[in-house]
């Protein structure tokens, strides 16, 4: 059982209020996160990843009903987002590698290929990433969110930069992700919203 | 964190390292990372190696042909050495933050993971370091090793102490504006007493006479090193983390 609880979260970028007592809590397979441009959603995906500490409140990530440590969420949580670059001096599956080795995780050469090959890289996986176009960097990116398996994937704009195939890959990863445990999608786009089964408006919280 | 807390269909092609075999896997991947980035990209050797080099030479050119004594000579050594630190170690963290990758480090690997990968990292830039440097210096100085085996020693744990020092003080200075003069400013207090301690040994591996003795010089320097690992594992995470 997966969820997400958000209490009194409150955050602010120096004199800039951001979010002022959110509060979530969500049980459910998908979730979209929605709002204008500088409401926060992005911001509140890097709350929840760990990447950010809240001005005051608390984000958790609940698995079976217990908060999940922030020094254990990189074994639980699955993070795209434009903001999160990836080494481009490695090809992308130098950069699956060494992230699944860096969370003490051990797999087979096919498990990589078999997650390259999900996002559409299986022919271009071992080209660095600074030589791919902005649309493969892009399934690079969903690529190092889904290596190890997480339970919570969490997406921030997934579809851009992406082709009508890319766009239904991401249909279809978010599709296996929320069966298997939760997808938190932030995005503008209402297709992609429209995905989830609850949609959230920061704007609007 | 075991097998089935993963997602998909794959969960035999995947499994978890458990203990200190999965830490120690970490901190190789982040050291081999940074290896294959800077063979790759040679960003941090280059700047380090040119910049030792080139003073190597000039210092040479001044005062080789003058028979230096050790005192000054084994100065001059480390001077070169602790400023080529300073023009390259800061990078592997700084690259981090110019390249939007340190978002990527910070969701996959644990904090003390990425300060011994680092470490590792800058130690292995230092002995390059030290491999094209001290020969050349050697030679151009006209310098006597009296003791060979104290002056690797002493190469070693100076390097260490260095490299302990600066990764630190890269991680507190990568998120800075004025990153380069910063890292010089807190760097600088910071590895004064190991290059005290360095200077003095290699004055005596040089033949040289030094208020320490060779063992105490290399007993403090390897107490130094122990201090400011220590301390840094302790208070990377709130470095690193947000």
């Amino acid at each position: 059982m997966v969820g997400i609880r958000i209490t009194d979260l409150t955050h602010e970028f120096d004199d800039r209020l951001v979010f002022d007592s959110l509060n979530i809590a969500f049980d459910g397979s998908c979730l979209a996160i929605t709002g204008r441009n500088g409401s926060g959603k992005s911001t509140l995906l890097r709350i929840l990843a760990g990447l950010l500490t809240p001005t005051s409140g608390d984000a958790a990530v609940m698995i079976d009903g217990f908060a999940v440590p922030r020094d254990l969420l990189h074994n639980f949580i699955g993070l795209a987002a434009p903001d999160v670059r990836l080494y481009s001096e490695l090809s992308a599956r130098e950069n699956l590698q060494f992230l699944l080795k860096t969370r003490a995780l051990k797999s087979t050469s096919e498990h990589v290929e078999q997650v390259l090959c999900e996002v559409g890289l299986g022919k271009r996986g071992d080209d660095p990433i600074s030589e791919l176009s902005s649309g493969l960097r892009q399934r690079a990116a969903l690529a190092v969110a889904l290596v190890h398996e997480p339970r919570v994937l969490l997406l921030d704009e997934p579809s851009s930069n992406l082709d009508e195939a890319g766009i239904e890959m991401v249909r279809e990863v978010i599709g296996k992700y929320s069966a298997a445990g939760m997808v938190i999608i932030a995005t503008n786009d209402p297709a992609e919203a429209a995905l989830a089964e609850t949609r959230f408006d920061v704007g609007g919280a | 964190m075991s097998v089935v807390h993963r997602a998909s269909a794959s969960r035999e092609q995947i499994t978890s390292r458990s203990g200190l075999i999965g830490y120690i896997s970490a901190v190789i991947a982040v050291l081999v990372k940074d290896s294959r980035c800077e063979l790759r990209s040679k960003q941090s050797i280059s700047a380090v190696l040119l910049f030792a080099v080139t003073s190597t030479v000039a210092v040479s050119f001044t005062l080789g042909a003058q028979g230096q004594s050790s005192a000054i000579a084994s100065t001059l050594l480390w001077v070169v050495i602790y400023f080529s630190a300073m023009a390259g170690l800061s990078r592997s963290f700084v690259h981090e933050v110019e390249t939007y990758t340190a978002p990527l480090l910070k969701l996959a690997a644990k904090p003390n993971s990425v300060y011994l990968g680092k470490l590792a990292f800058n130690f292995l830039t230092l002995i390059a370091l030290d491999i094209v440097t001290v020969p050349l210096f050697i030679i151009l100085m006209g310098c006597g090793i009296s003791k060979p085996g104290l002056f690797i020693a002493l190469l070693l744990l100076g390097s260490l102490a260095l490299s302990a020092g600066a990764t630190m003080a890269a991680a507190m200075v990568s998120r800075a504006s004025s990153k380069g003069a910063l890292f010089a400013a807190i760097s600088f207090p910071l590895l004064v007493p190991a290059l005290g301690l360095a200077i003095s040994g290699t004055n005596i591996a040089m033949g040289g006479d030094a208020v320490l003795t060779a063992a105490n010089c290399l007993h403090l320097l390897a107490y130094y090193c122990g201090v400011v690992i220590t301390a840094s594992l302790m208070l990377f995470r709130f470095v690193w983390e947000d």
